[in-house]
């Protein structure tokens, strides 16, 4: 065995096969691609959506359920071992909760699309099996990562919003055949709520006290404020999630503000953590970061202005597309850019002393541009369609979209390529 | 190499010299400070041969920065001898072509 290949034996010791990862990460890829075709051929419905089944809601999945949830269990399983010095005891849980998941979540989103409600049940019921499976996992490695306190009150925060996430998504599926809700509306509400400020909410916010320090090369967040973002945070969770369901507009008044407050402290932390960076030149993905960092206070006031009908006829569809779009796909790409080359790069032999190494090489890769540049340009044009009322400016806005979707779908293939050598030498 | 060359010195310090290598004992620390310590460390030029760095944990993110900067790395075995350090991972650093 070379010298090389001692290292990266070493290297790779703790990490799981890189096609566990690399599945949920091509399946998001190709999600992707798929949720901007439907905002392309839905762009007239798109705009004004404010819920049931058909083009929109199958549009919204594609995003919540195939991209950003897929990639977060992706990157969590992956990464999360490592962080809490465990190997997972066994593979099959982990390739039972994709098997669970992607074919659920495509028959779920299909249902959406073609408001088949006996297939929406079925398939809810199946996608949720994995995500509790999942959870099962997460909370396994939570419960190791003691040491990691901060990180740990988001992670099972973010853990119990995504059982009551299922839960609802499970009564909402139902409810379309039989009805079991009170409300619907109010149920759909609470659901995104939960869903984008709880569960990927509170990940992100969470996973950014390791990852925005470790990419800028800076000593973690204070502890005491970094405590005093997250109550914040998670009371704003519960006090959005309760006016949601009882449709009290003072208590999601308080949420928005509360939340507002929070994500102003989590933003000056990481401010000092960019300050405070020993790497201060951090390249495009941090292009991307900060902008969902704008998006995340923006998406809560445009939220404040659609509760009291000053954002326009269409600010509850503009409120949940700044959410999604603007801070949580904006975030995730800008981190997915950076995990997957490093990834990759500990499944190949090092380079060659004085070439580039892979991570460095691929993160100038010009598809990773192209999405960057398209993504920015499908967030403004969309965002402009939908306080327009304009669909055919959402049209533009998502061919931009997918011509983005595709440059990042050709990066993931790229990487996937480089690592396939390595495998079978 | 002995034993007690991998042990962190009586006095607490976090660093010591031994005949071959700079010892830095990042244990306790919560991530990314044992991998920022490091590249501070690598960085300040202060290190004139090889660096050993004990983390509690794989510091993953650290082997693409070392790539970067020229540093190869590997794995030790652990010689502490003691069962809390089981999981601990010793990390031998030294620039190509030192």
């Amino acid at each position: 065995m070379s010298i090389a290949a001692t290292f990266l034996g070493g290297a790779k010791s703790r990490l799981l096969p890189a096609s566990i990862p690399f599945r949920f990460f091509a399946a998001a890829a190709g999600f992707h691609v798929l949720m901007w075709v439907l905002l392309l051929t839905g762009a007239d419905t798109a705009i004004g959506f404010r819920g049931g089944l058909g083009s929109p809601l199958a549009a919204i999945h594609l995003l919540t359920l195939g991209v950003l949830t897929t990639t977060a269990i992706g990157a969590s399983v992956q990464l999360l071992p490592v962080a809490t010095r465990r190997t997972l005891h066994a593979l099959w849980p982990i390739k039972l909760v994709f098997w669970l998941t992607v074919p659920g979540m495509i028959a779920l989103i299909g249902a959406m699309y073609t408001a088949q409600t006996n297939i929406l049940i079925a398939a809810a019921v199946v996608t949720a099996a994995g995500l509790l499976l999942f959870c099962v996992l997460l909370a396994d490695n939570l419960y190791r990562a003691s040491n990691l306190a901060v990180v740990g009150a988001y992670g099972w925060s973010a853990l119990a919003a995504l059982v009551l996430v299922i839960a609802l998504g499970v009564a909402l599926a139902i409810n379309n055949d039989v009805e079991v809700l009170p409300d619907h509306g109010a149920a759909a509400l609470a659901h995104l709520i939960l869903g984008g400020f709880g569960f990927m909410g509170l990940l992100v916010l969470g996973f950014s006290h390791i990852l925005v320090p470790m990419f800028a090369l800076a000593s973690a967040p204070a502890k005491r404020p970094s405590f005093v973002s997250f109550a914040a945070a998670a009371v704003a969770l519960i006090l959005g999630t309760l006016g949601a369901l009882t449709g009290s507009r003072s208590l999601l008044t308080a949420a928005a503000l509360l939340g507002l407050a929070a994500a102003a402290l989590h933003l000056w932390l990481m401010a000092r953590v960019l300050k405070t960076g020993m790497r201060k030149r951090l390249g495009l993905s941090f292009v991307l970061v900060r902008a969902a960092w704008v998006m995340l206070p923006a998406t809560l006031l445009v939220g404040l202005a659609a509760l009291y009908g000053f954002a326009g006829k269409n600010g509850a569809t503009l409120f949940g597309f700044l959410l999604l779009f603007g801070w949580l796909l904006t975030f995730l790409f800008a981190i997915l850019q950076r995990i997957m080359p490093f990834l990759a790069s500990m499944f190949v032999p090092p380079p060659a002393i004085g070439s580039p190494a892979i991570v460095s090489e691929l993160a100038g890769a010009i598809s990773l541009k192209v999405h960057a540049v398209c993504h920015a340009i499908a967030l403004a044009v969309f965002a402009a369609a939908i306080v327009l009322d304009n669909a055919w400016i959402a049209r533009l806005g998502a061919a931009a979209g997918l011509a983005g979707a595709l440059a990042f779908a050709w990066f993931t293939a790229d990487v996937v390529r480089r690592m396939l050598p390595a495998r079978q030498a | 190499m002995s034993h007690h060359h991998h042990s962190r010195p009586e006095d607490g310090s976090r660093t010591w010299r031994t005949a071959d290598a700079i010892h830095i004992d990042l244990r306790g620390l919560e991530p990314p400070e044992p991998m920022v310590a490091v590249l501070r460390a690598i960085e300040s030029g202060e290190v004139d041969s090889a660096l050993v760095a004990h983390f509690d944990r794989e510091p993953i993110f650290l082997y693409p920065e070392l790539d970067d900067r020229g540093w190869s790395h590997e794995i030790l075995d652990s010689h502490c001898g003691d069962a809390d350090c089981e999981d601990g991972v010793m990390l031998r650093m030294v620039r190509w072509g030192s």
